[in-house]
């Protein structure tokens, strides 16, 4: 029992950030490969969902309800809601500009709002968020909130907004001479893919217990992006998968020999690199 | 007009003029589709021809000048709301959704009528399933049910600008732009498409084409308009404008059995 009960602890943590960096991917993966738009600053929005659930869950919250799980359900909601709210307004003049310059203004927006959030009193300044309660967060709840955003994103990709969307990706101008406005999807999928990845912040915020606005940095951006070109960004599975290896590989390269062990990044990168060059598509090419 | 009552006319572009920097593209330019059937406009390269297209479907603002379709003025009208008005178009390098299958290419032009809410929720799906019908006769019409769920990519040349036809009229247009439709296609797949004008003309829209092959135009456009040089130079039956010295001209001499 002993055993079991360590081997969970070890595990639970990776488990959870796998959980959550899916979150992130299949957000991105609505961005990148379902509209077609380059999102360089993702991971602002998890970080906006992250302070969302660090502040109502050690304020309002517990004034709602004593139970945890309900807690942590109406944590995530806002998060998701709150970071939604953030990316429709942000979206919109991003929107102007065209392919990389929209791409450069996006990663110019997650830089300003990572030093709003460093300057602000009520996010804990550049010291942070700390003692963020667990509201006993475990990998079954979050397991279970990727398989439904799952399936739920599998199910909206054949609606009919979800084949707008996919259309928007492919050709706007043919879009537009059909009497459907491109903004409009190109909106609505920003903002819910960013939304999804403030869910994930929200959830991270439980299980780190600390928040910091390093956490919405570029670097952090460019690891989903990663994840979602190597799961095949035209894949919601794929990002399901390149999660996997972007959490895993580093995971298990730990155990290696201590060369490998000390150099886990170097090899971590060389890996991408050889998968891109023999599968430039992704692992997965078509799908979703 | 055996009726006494103002007819207004399908589409008209009045004293336009197109510049980009210092080239006049369309040069104060007036051009009208009175009554339904299909029209054709010819032109040696560079004569204006996709620009006027782009005029019309609002992707260009001209300079000067109005536009009017259906009784309204729509100068200032975005691209998506003059296809809600019922005015679309198909591209000289062809536009397809090229992730997309077949079906769903077609399927598009009708899917902002449906809720994609009541969909997550498995509300009124009938009505998804009623669009799909309809994009498939749509498909049947123009020939293409056999390539229903291959990508639209993986089509030969010519069933890739059917397929933007089809496209194209899952809209129920007024009046259907087409440029070029004929380009690259070899003899018996001209043929075709000339059958499939000829059936679409039927249906309650006009046709405006943009062609090169002189002998699918004479067979299937009553009246051709030519433009050089972002001008109208020459207008009427195809047999009027074969013989219109301007006309001749413009071609560099050719004679109109071999235009490129
Ligand atoms: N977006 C644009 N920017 C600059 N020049 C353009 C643009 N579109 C068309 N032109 C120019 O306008 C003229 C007419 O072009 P176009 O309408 O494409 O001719 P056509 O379709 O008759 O071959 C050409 O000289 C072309 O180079
Ligand atoms: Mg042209």
């Amino acid at each position: 029992m002993m055993f079991l009960q360590d081997t969970y602890d070890y595990f639970s943590l990776p488990l959870m950030l796998l959980g959550i960096y899916s979150l992130m991917a299949m957000g991105l993966q609505l961005i990148l490969g379902g509209a077609g738009l380059l999102s360089l600053g993702h991971a602002i929005f998890f970080c906006i969902g992250g302070y969302t659930s660090a502040i109502i869950s050690s304020t309002y919250l517990p004034l709602i309800t004593d139970s945890n799980l309900l807690q942590l359900i109406l944590s995530a909601l806002c998060a998701f809601l709150v970071s939604g709210f953030f990316a429709f307004f942000m979206i919109i003049p991003c929107l102007r500009l065209k392919e990389n310059y929209f791409a450069m203004a996006t990663l110019a927006l997650g830089e300003v709002l990572s030093t709003v959030i460093k300057n602000l009193d009520f996010t804990g300044g550049i010291r942070g968020f700390k003692d963020i309660p667990s509201l006993d967060i475990n990998p079954l709840i979050v397991g279970l909130i990727v398989l439904i955003v799952y399936l739920v994103l599998r199910r909206f990709y054949k609606s009919s907004m979800g084949y707008i969307i996919r259309s928007t990706r492919d050709d706007d101008i043919a879009l537009q001479s059909l009497g459907i406005s491109h903004f409009k999807s190109q909106i609505i999928a920003f903002t819910l893919g960013s939304a999804i990845a403030g869910m994930g912040g929200g959830f991270y915020a439980h299980t780190i217990q600390f928040m910091s606005p390093e956490e919405g940095s570029f670097n952090r951006s460019i690891e989903i992006l990663l994840a979602v070109v190597i799961g095949g960004m035209n894949s919601l599975t794929g990002s399901l998968i390149g999660s996997l290896v972007i959490v895993a590989i580093p995971e298990i390269l730990r155990f290696g020999p201590s060369e490998i062990a000390q150099n886990r990044n170097v090899f971590f990168a060389s890996a991408v690199i050889l998968l891109m060059l023999f599968r430039p598509k992704g692992l997965i090419k078509h799908g979703s | 007009m055996v009726l006494n009552t103002p007819q207004t006319s399908i589409f008209s572009l009045q004293n336009i003029t197109v510049q980009f920097g210092g080239l006049t593209a369309i040069d104060n330019l007036s051009f009208e589709i009175p009554t339904p059937g299909i029209y054709g406009l010819i032109g040696p390269n560079g004569a204006g021809k996709t620009t006027i297209f782009n005029v019309m479907t609002g992707i260009y603002t001209p300079q000067k000048g109005d536009v009017v379709f259906l009784g309204s003025k729509v100068t200032d009208l975005k691209p998506y709301l003059m296809a809600r008005m019922g005015l679309t178009r198909t591209f000289q390098n062809i536009r397809l959704f090229e992730s997309l299958t077949v079906l769903e290419n077609v399927f598009i032009p009708k899917a902002r009528l449906l809720s994609t809410l009541k969909y997550l929720f498995f509300i009124e799906t009938d009505n998804y399933k009623k669009t799909i019908e309809f994009c498939r006769e749509i498909l049947n019409f123009v020939g293409l049910s056999h390539y229903e769920n291959r990508p639209a990519s993986s089509l030969p040349y010519g069933d890739q600008r059917k397929l933007e036809i089809a496209r194209a009229l899952a809209l129920e247009p007024k009046l259907l732009l087409l440029d070029e439709p004929a380009a690259g296609m070899n003899p018996s797949e001209k043929k075709e498409l000339g059958q499939l004008l000829d059936k679409i003309i039927l249906k309650d829209l006009s046709i405006l084409v943009i062609e090169h092959d002189m002998r699918f135009m004479m067979n299937h456009c009553p009246r051709i308009t030519v433009l050089d040089h972002g001008k109208i130079i020459s207008e009427g039956a195809p047999s009027h404008i074969q013989n219109d010295p301007a006309v001749i001209e413009a071609y560099l001499g050719k004679s109109m059995g071999d235009l490129p």
